[in-house]
Parts: C-alpha cells; sequence; structure tokens
C-alpha cells in the first residue's frame, strides 16, 4: 500500500515537472498586438515619472525543436503614445525618436528558455536610431496553451533599463531622464 | 534647461556675431569672408547644440552639420567662374534633396505613397535652382541682399518649427538668424546694407536646407514653407529705398510666426504644457 502511494506521488511530480519544463510546441507564433503592449517609464525633470508606449507592435516567435528558437519583434516608432498629442509630435521628431527616418525599432533574440527558472535572462540585440546594441531582458514566460476559442497562445512578460544615450538620442538630457525601464508582455498565436 | 537653449540659440550666437563684425572691421580678409566664418560659429554652435554629432554620420541631425561645414568650407576656398558655379549649387542642390530625403524615402519610394513629397521636392528643387542661379547673376551685377530680412526670416522659420514639434531644428535655426544679427543692426541703424557680399547666396542655399529639413522632420506645413521662401526670396533679390517695403520680407515671417503661435495655443488651450 505505502510503495503504491509513493509510486503515485513520485509519478505526479514527475508528470508535473516535465509538463512545466515542456516547451511550447513548435513552429511559428505570430505575436497578438491587441494583447501585446511595449511601455516605458522615464523620469521627468525629478518630479516623477512619465509613462509611455508604442501602439504598434508586431513580430514572430519561432519555437524550434532543439536551441534555435527566436523571438522577433517590431514596433512602429510613429504609434508612440505618451497621452499627449503635441507632445508625441515632438517624440516623433529628429530630437528623440526620428520617426521619419527610422520608422521601426526592432527587437531580436535567441530564445534559449530553461523552463525550470522563474525568471531568464536574456540577451537579444534592440535597434533603436539605426543603432544595434546587445540588451539583457529579464523574461518571465507566462501561461501557455487552448484558449476558450481553440488558438494556442503562448506569453512572455520582460523587463530592460537601457540608456537612451547609448543610441544617440542625447537632447533634453537634464530634464528628461537617461534611464528608460521598458516593459514588454508579448502574446503570442501558433500559426 | 529652457535657460541653457535660450544661451546657446540666442545669446552666444549673437555675441558670436558681433565679436565677427569687431574683427571684420579690423581684417579685410575676414571682412571678404564673413558670411562663411559666420556659418563655421554656427558649426560651432551646432556641435554643442547637439552634444557632438556622430560621425561618420548617421542621423539626420549629423547629416545637417556635415553638409553645412562642407559647404561653408567650400566657399571659403573655391572661386568660380558663373557658369561653374551655377553647376556646383546645382549639385549642391541635388546633394541636399538625396540626404534630406533619402532616409525618408527609402523605406518605401512608390509614387503613389509619396507623390506628395515628389511633387514637393520637384517644386523645392526647380525654384530653388532658379533663385539662386538668378541671383548669382544679379551678384555679379554688385547687387546685395537684406541682411535683416534674412536674419528675421531665418529666426521665423526657427520659430515656426519650434512650435510644429522639433525643438532641436528650430533652435539651430535660430541660432543662424542670430549669427546674422549684427549684420542686420548695422544695416538697421547705419544703412549702409549695400555693401556687396561675394557670399550672400550662401545663405540662400542654407534657407533651402533648413526649409526642406523642417518641411520633411518637423511637418512644417507646405504653405508656411512656400510663403517663407517667396519672403526669403523677395529679400534677396529686392532692397528698396522706401522704408515701408523695405522690412515687408520680416512682416511677412513676423505674421506667419504669431500665426502659427496663436493657432498652436488656441489648439492646445485645454492641454498643460507637456515639458
Amino acid at each position: 500500500m505505502f510503495i503504491k502511494k509513493v509510486a503515485l506521488i513520485t509519478g505526479f511530480a514527475l508528470a508535473t515537472s516535465s509538463l512545466a519544463n515542456a516547451k511550447p510546441p513548435k513552429g511559428n507564433y505570430a505575436i497578438d498586438s491587441s494583447h501585446t503592449s511595449v511601455t516605458f517609464t522615464v523620469d521627468h525633470m525629478g518630479y516623477s515619472r512619465l509613462v509611455g508606449g508604442f501602439n504598434d507592435v508586431s513580430g514572430i516567435i519561432n519555437i524550434a525543436e532543439k536551441t534555435d528558437s527566436s523571438m522577433n519583434i517590431e514596433i512602429k516608432t510613429a504609434s508612440i503614445d505618451t497621452n499627449h498629442a503635441k507632445r508625441d509630435i515632438h517624440l516623433k521628431s529628429p530630437d528623440f525618436f526620428n520617426a521619419k527616418q527610422f520608422p521601426v525599432i526592432r527587437f531580436t533574440s535567441p530564445l534559449h528558455i530553461d523552463e525550470s527558472e522563474e525568471v531568464v535572462t536574456l540577451t537579444g540585440e534592440l535597434e533603436l536610431l539605426g543603432v544595434t546594441k546587445p540588451i539583457e531582458l529579464a523574461l518571465h514566460k507566462g501561461k501557455e496553451g487552448e484558449d476558450p476559442w481553440g488558438l494556442y497562445r503562448i506569453g512572455y512578460n520582460a523587463n530592460v533599463t537601457l540608456k537612451r544615450s547609448d543610441y544617440g538620442m542625447n537632447f533634453m538630457q537634464g530634464g528628461v531622464g537617461d534611464d528608460i525601464a521598458i516593459s514588454i508582455s508579448v502574446e503570442a498565436i501558433k500559426q | 534647461m529652457f535657460s541653457l537653449l535660450a544661451f546657446q540659440a540666442l545669446i552666444v550666437p549673437l555675441l558670436l556675431s558681433f565679436v565677427l563684425y569687431f574683427f571684420s572691421q579690423k581684417n579685410e580678409f575676414i571682412h571678404r569672408k564673413k558670411t562663411p566664418i559666420s556659418i563655421l560659429l554656427w558649426i560651432g554652435v551646432y556641435t554643442w547644440i547637439v552634444n557632438f554629432p556622430n560621425f561618420p554620420p548617421r542621423l539626420i541631425l549629423d547629416w545637417l552639420g556635415i553638409v553645412i561645414l562642407l559647404l561653408a568650407i567650400s566657399y571659403f576656398f573655391l572661386r568660380l567662374q558663373l557658369f561653374w558655379a551655377q553647376c556646383y549649387l546645382f549639385l549642391i542642390s541635388l546633394g541636399f534633396v538625396v540626404i534630406s530625403t533619402w532616409s525618408v524615402i527609402s523605406y518605401d519610394a512608390t509614387l503613389t505613397s509619396h507623390w506628395l513629397i515628389w511633387l514637393e521636392i520637384c517644386c523645392f528643387f526647380i525654384i530653388f535652382n532658379f533663385v539662386v542661379h538668378r541671383h548669382l547673376i544679379i551678384s555679379s551685377s554688385h547687387q546685395n541682399i537684406s541682411y535683416f530680412n534674412v536674419a528675421f526670416i531665418f529666426c521665423a522659420l526657427g520659430g515656426i518649427t519650434i512650435i510644429n514639434g522639433s525643438l532641436v531644428l528650430g533652435i539651430l535655426m535660430l541660432a543662424y538668424g542670430f549669427l546674422l544679427g549684427s549684420h542686420a543692426l548695422r544695416e538697421l541703424f547705419c544703412q549702409d546694407s549695400h555693401k556687396y557680399d561675394v557670399n550672400a547666396s550662401l545663405h540662400l542655399i542654407i534657407f533651402f536646407y533648413f526649409s526642406l529639413m523642417s518641411r520633411i522632420y518637423a511637418d512644417v506645413p507646405f504653405f508656411i514653407i512656400t510663403i517663407l521662401c517667396f519672403a526669403f526670396t523677395y529679400s534677396v533679390f529686392k532692397f528698396p529705398s522706401n522704408t515701408a517695403q523695405k522690412y515687408v520680407a520680416s512682416f511677412i515671417g513676423i505674421l506667419l510666426l504669431v500665426g502659427s503661435a496663436w493657432y498652436e495655443y488656441i489648439s492646445q488651450m485645454n492641454t498643460h504644457s507637456y515639458y
């Protein structure tokens, strides 16, 4: 009886751990822009942190068999939204994001995830204002599985802080902080 | 922060302008080359404002400095005959158009998606070449431009560019206008503006480049740019002795600037300043 119980418990533990470590089914996952957000906060003259975001985010997450998984995100620079139309126009100008010259911000990263870890450090590359630099994201894996409509979804949340001056965005350093804290929440649907 | 910007864009250029004026009175070479020298001084102010541009140039603001520096240097050394000067300026204007617009149209250069910008560029190109070539011909017969109007229209373009969205581009244009401050004040008070300046067409070329940048990167309305171009052309070609007509281009600049500021104030009445 005791052996039977131990075998049952061990079996359950193994099953759940293998479920937790399971990778999503391989294939391409298109980013669901209606459930994806890229937001940022930046210091405003030391008073508080201003919150903004980008409304147009797209991309593909590719889940491969072994270690070739990758994440490619494209953000339309002109979709910046800080809840003030005039400020958004200024942010799109050559003073900051230069949306005419650089209409897209790109993030690409290999997706090596150790499923047993709660937070994974992911090293990817961010292309902003024509400068590509490696950045390290703290990635949290969200839920995965079929939604009520039968679509297979995966989700990730990531945080990173970067210096805008590293990308040549130097203007108004006194009033607008150099450190930008970025928060990315991505949902993608299997194709 | 804003006091620093005012210092960089207004006070320092005006002081530099007076220093240049002082030395140009003492030295004949500086007097002859005062236009390219004032542009080299503007390059110094520009470097300060943009916090040292990237080299090799990457951003449109980096290209702005490089192009104007090369232009000033070429004016410092080149002495071309009229025909070759026209050919040289044609190539310069072509270079301006390519540099200003390449980054925008390279993503999607189809006629249907960018027909308006193509049309505007063509208009700019034709008008610029017509005006500059005409000015060169007139310059060769020793007429001169109105520095007061030119400085004022540069300042008006700068102010309108700031109102429309780009603070950096705007203050760079304001700084340029203020660097002509000593010429403008001398003209206003000493009434000796008819001294021939062999390099005056340089201001025309730079105004063309600045207006192209304002239109493309700060979305300054096309009609404002067009009116300013007409006002600028008027001040370049004509310097009437009649006092009422003398500063008509400056009045147009003031009207447009005040109109833009008023429109901005009305449209943003219910919102707080975002700075």
